[in-house]
């Protein structure tokens, strides 16, 4: 039962931590429903015949996935039950991406640190074409449950 | 942030200094409900919906915070659409990017949120073009909601993917 396991809390959680890798087609339907929930008018973002689609960065959310709960569940512990809002986002992308690629990618903990008495998580997903990255994605969170004073923010 | 500068057709048509028009945008609930059916699809075992404190509004209700709050993920969405509307053609989308965004504060359910930008470099480099994006999201009471760069590649010629060569 999962409530009897673990909480991934700060304290449990070690830079290093590794979720097993995941391979993730770039599909045009997702890239078309990215800019009719954003109502981006990109003509990049539009299917044209001829013409290949653009791959906005936020895709890098879906062809290499972040999967914290994966990696939360593989290292034998659950979810915090409280929101851990993000404090950074960071995105390389290192190549031409192209709709019909898969993409393999691994989430680790990169980091984890205390600023200004709040505890942090760095996440990092690399997303590989073979051996060779393509795109990099960074993510922090707060990892504490909050303040009352957020509340208000 | 400098006046907004016209549309540039090509990367030599972009001057350091120039500011993107800016775009407003009233978080509506709904507009967060469709940014998560695209992220969080409502599949049966997606396990990203339940407990998400930018689509499941009792948990966030009961959560510190009081309420839902967007997903950085589409604040960063919409600082891109602004910087997409400006560039050139295909910029940004073609590879060879970076995003690099921080979230001093939460962005709420009713806020009107700001989005500006203003070109601070251009370089080419192993035969790409490139213009950085100072990139900035406030919302109505003036806090920054989202602040960073934005370093797009700009197609050559107008098309894409022929900047791999």
């Amino acid at each position: 039962m999962s409530e009897h396991l673990p909480v991934y809390d700060w304290e449990y959680a070690t830079a290093g931590d590794e979720a097993s890798p995941v391979t993730v087609e770039i599909t045009a339907d997702k890239i078309l429903k990215y800019a009719a929930a954003l109502r981006d008018a990109n003509p990049a973002l539009k299917a044209m015949p001829g013409r290949p689609l653009g791959v906005p960065p936020i895709m890098v959310r879906v062809y290499a996935p972040l999967r914290r709960r994966e990696l939360v569940a593989e290292k034998g512990a659950r979810y915090p039950d409280h929101p851990t809002p993000a404090v950074h986002w960071r995105c390389q992308v290192l190549d031409e991406l192209h709709v019909g690629e898969r993409l393999t990618s691994v989430t680790r903990v990169s980091d984890k640190y205390v600023r200004n008495g709040r505890h942090f998580l760095a996440w990092q997903v690399e997303a590989r074409r073979g051996a060779d990255v393509v795109a990099r994605f960074e993510y922090v969170n707060l990892w504490d449950r909050g303040r009352p004073e957020d509340r208000n923010r | 942030m400098s006046t907004a500068a016209a549309s540039p057709a090509r990367f030599e048509d972009i001057r350091v200094g120039d500011g993107l028009p800016r775009q407003t945008w009233t978080v509506a609930k709904e507009d967060i409900e469709a940014f998560g059916d695209f992220l969080y699809p409502a599949t049966a075992q997606n396990p990203e919906r339940r407990g998400n404190p930018h689509i499941d509004e009792e948990y966030a209700r009961q959560s510190i915070y009081g309420g839902l709050f967007v997903d950085g993920n589409q604040t960063v969405a919409l600082l891109c659409r602004m910087a997409t509307d400006w560039l050139p053609p295909g910029s940004l989308v073609c590879g060879f990017s970076e995003v690099d965004v921080k979230f001093p504060n939460p962005v709420r359910v009713a806020d009107v949120i700001a989005f500006s930008g203003e070109v601070s470099a251009k370089t080419t480099e192993g035969g790409r073009d490139r213009v950085r994006l100072e990139v900035l999201a406030q919302n109505q009471a003036g806090k920054a909601v989202a602040v960073g760069a934005i370093c797009a590649c700009v197609p050559r010629g107008g098309e894409m993917n022929n900047q791999g060569a």
